[in-house]
């Protein structure tokens, strides 16, 4: 379980906030989406969770721990994350691309290689085709599938994801979203994932969190949110969006 | 081809100095550089003032940077483990051609650095490396190709400047182009000069390849295949022409030389003339067990500081007198005469009445001594010319008591551009106008031989010093005589004939080449002669 108690971040000493006040949780085995447009303080949310940005105030819980408390680097290798531009490393085939995260825990080599072409398979990659190339041969879904097999190296519990398929075509995001979706249900894990597309957080979460400038506006299931909204912001952001999805 | 057979061994050695020293020196700058540069681009202040550094460094002349590290290292205390740095030798040099070698290796680290991807070092951040596993993992390896490509400049550039630390004795291919720049030899110039472009050229292509090798991607492969390819275009001439050079007969077999073990420092030009080093090594028997090629100003500091044991010098040199050296004799007369003499057109001998008897007052007035001594005055208390000229002629009564009038006959008179030659000329010039009162137009420090020589050919000066030595070999390409009357001979019978001029009687000194060694070791081994080196 992630838990978020209070937490602000200004860049600033407290003129203006990234993100303001905000408490959620997120139960295990069950995926959260951040919704909201850029600038909202999403991706600051999420980057605080592993640590890759510092709060400036409140608290954050992974499984009852303090992760203010923990090490970065031991917090960061215990949770999978997928990023907005993959950042595969150019000089890595793909295996060792997957199996990086095994590397830097001094994992065998052996292991290493079995275990990136089994997470190949798992997203949909043949091991013996694609293993051993190169990041800059494979299309933007491929390489986001290896995003994702990278983030499962390690076996986390929990995976956040600074929206994945946010460089990608609909068709492409269409199909790796439906990856995910069966691999959730396969591996049971926890997910906190980042969108500003309102399909896509329909689709993959089980609770959304809709934020607007740094702040929560509502926490709820996607119905919550399409029949009761609870501020102005939302309403006017889902009407306009089922209207089309209406038509 | 009998020239390169000649020098074939020494080709080799040379070659191999210069690639050890080039690859020493890059070698430690990027062993300092590689990781200056890593810590400095984290660092903003520390960045500019390392490339700030690096860069003031890069723009010391190599000469002036070569001078001052001898000094440096000769002062510099012992050190723990390494002991006395020697002050001569690869040792300066190695540290100069590796400070030259810092700033491409630093400032290609850093760019290099700053070049890799953004996405790839949050992915690096998220993935949780530490800082240690990001650089080693992903910011190094991404930032290899334009590393090596600084590393390619600085060999490049190293190979070049690594050809003069043949000044200071470190050995390498300038050694050829010193002793043929000394010479005018263009063969010897060439022979350093070759080699040491293909040796840039090879360097850089075999860097290159690196290069393209270390960039892992999709491209790799070909690259790869491609530099195994190159290296053999360059490793199969290569060996061959160096199995050719060693399958060549022997140079006709030397005699058997009696090795002194001192460490000697001569200049090219008496490395490499046949009466100067050859000579003494035929004609004494004996053979140093060093000889270090060196610039001369380099090689007195050298003795003093007890870097090297014997040096090469001119007999007339003020700085023997400064850094106490003892001149021994040439019992074998191996070096030839240069004696020094007036040179005058007939023209004004005709013109200016007294001329000849006046200026032959002078005749045998400078022994080698005493010219030292007024090199010295100049040379190292830095007095005038003029002064020091004086002071000689008074002391010895020759100063007469006329002033030129403006009516009165006047006489050019001119001199190469060097000290004593300066001071021969104010010699000259001051005796005719004290005693004749005649006006004399000084033309002094025109520059080398063949220009002063020309200038009074043509008329345009009347009179100057010269050097029997010089005149027979530079200016009427004779072969050079042992015996200083039969060279004075000559010269005095060719002159008029080609050149409507003549010579005087001599100053009485000979300024030629002689081999001078510590005063205080002269004195406690008893040297006296060259051939008194070979006793034990």
């Amino acid at each position: 379980m992630i838990v978020l108690r209070g937490l602000s971040k200004s860049y600033d000493g407290g003129l203006s906030f990234a993100v303001r006040d905000l408490s959620l949780e997120v139960a295990d085995g069950k995926t959260l989406v951040l919704l909201g447009s850029s600038g909202s303080g999403k991706t600051t949310v999420l980057k605080m969770i592993n640590r890759l940005i510092e709060p400036s105030s409140g608290t954050i819980e992974v499984d009852g721990a303090d992760v203010l408390a923990q090490d970065p680097v031991e917090l960061r290798r215990s949770i999978g994350y997928v990023f907005q531009q993959v950042g595969l490393f150019p000089h890595m085939t793909i295996e060792e691309n997957i199996a990086i995260g095994l590397r830097l825990t001094g994992r065998p080599a052996e292991e290493r290689r079995l275990r990136a072409r089994e997470l190949l398979e798992l997203v949909e990659l043949r091991a013996d085709t694609y293993a051993g190339r190169f990041p800059a041969e494979l299309s933007g879904g491929q390489a986001q599938r290896v995003g994702v097999a990278r983030a499962l190296a390690a076996e986390p519990k929990y995976l956040l994801m600074d929206e994945p398929f946010g460089a990608l075509d609909e068709v492409t995001r269409e199909t790796l979203r439906a990856a995910v979706k069966s691999l959730r249900h396969r591996l049971q894990k926890t997910i906190v994932f980042v969108t500003h597309d309102i399909f896509e957080a329909l689709d993959l979460g089980d609770t959304i969190a809709v934020m607007h400038e740094g702040r929560l506006e509502q926490l709820g299931t996607g119905e919550d949110l399409l029949k009761r909204p609870a501020t102005p912001f939302v309403e006017r952001l889902f009407r306009k969006r089922v209207k089309l999805l209406k038509a | 081809m009998d020239f390169l057979l000649e020098h074939r061994a020494e080709l080799w050695l040379r070659l191999a100095e210069h690639l050890a020293l080039t690859a020493g020196s890059v070698g430690l700058a990027v062993l300092a550089g590689v990781p200056l540069g890593a810590l400095a681009r984290r660092r903003p202040w520390l960045e500019s003032l390392v490339l700030a550094t690096a860069g003031a460094l890069q723009t010391v002349p190599s000469l002036a940077m070569l001078s001052l590290l001898i000094v440096v290292l000769a002062a510099l205390p012992a050190l723990p483990i390494v002991g006395h740095i020697r002050a001569i030798g690869a040792p300066p040099a190695l540290i100069a051609l590796t400070l030259y070698a810092l700033l491409p290796i630093i400032r290609n680290t850093v760019a290099g650095l700053r070049a890799v991807p953004v996405a790839a070092l949050e992915a690096a951040d998220g993935l949780g490396m530490t800082e240690n596993q990001r650089l080693r993992l992903v910011e190094m390896p991404l930032a290899m190709p334009v590393i090596v490509a600084g590393i390619r400049t600085a060999a490049v550039i190293g190979v070049g400047i690594t050809t003069l630390s043949a000044f200071i004795g470190a050995g390498g291919l300038g050694e050829f182009i010193n002793r043929g720049l000394y010479l005018s030899q263009h063969r010897l110039i060439l022979l350093g000069a070759l080699p040491a472009a293909c040796l840039a050229l090879i360097l850089d292509q075999s860097l290159g390849w690196a290069e393209a090798a270390l960039e892992r991607g999709p491209q790799a492969a070909p690259a790869l295949r491609r530099a195994r390819r190159g290296l053999a275009l360059i490793a199969v001439p290569a060996s061959a022409a160096a199995v050719a050079l060693a399958l060549m007969p022997a140079a006709p077999g030397k005699l058997a030389l009696a090795e002194v073990p001192l460490r000697a420092a001569f200049t090219g030009e008496f490395i490499e003339r046949p009466d100067c080093l050859p000579g003494v090594e035929r004609a004494y028997g004996l053979r140093f067990s060093e000889v270090r090629d060196m610039e001369a100003s380099l090689m007195y500091q050298a003795l003093s500081r007890g870097a090297v044991d014997l040096i090469s010098a001119y007999s007339t040199d003020g700085r023997l007198q400064a850094y106490h050296v003892r001149l021994l004799e040439d019992d074998r007369h191996v070096f030839p005469p240069y004696e020094a003499a007036p040179v005058v057109r007939e023209a004004a001998l005709q013109r200016v009445p007294g001329l000849k008897e006046t200026l032959e007052r002078l005749e045998g007035r400078l022994d080698e001594a005493t010219m030292r001594r007024l090199n010295y005055e100049v040379d190292e208390r830095k007095r005038s010319p003029e002064k020091v000229a004086r002071e000689f002629l008074e002391s010895r009564r020759l100063l007469g008591a006329k002033t030129p009038q403006s009516g009165s006959p006047s006489l050019v008179i001119g001199t190469k551009a060097f000290t004593e030659g300066v001071l021969l000329g104010e010699l000259m010039a001051q005796i005719v106008e004290s005693q004749l009162g005649v006006r004399v137009e000084k033309r002094f420090s025109l520059g080398g031989t063949m220009i002063v020589h020309n200038a009074l050919k043509a008329g345009e000066i009347d009179a100057y010093a010269e050097y029997t030595g010089t005149a027979l070999t530079a200016i009427l390409g004779l072969p050079v005589s042992a015996d200083r009357a039969a060279a004075f001979k000559t010269v005095a019978h060719e002159y008029p004939l080609r050149f409507g001029s003549r010579w005087l009687k001599p100053f009485g000194f000979s300024n030629t080449y002689a081999l001078g060694v510590r005063e205080a070791d002269a004195q406690r081994r008893g040297w006296r002669t060259i051939s008194d080196l070979k006793r034990r």
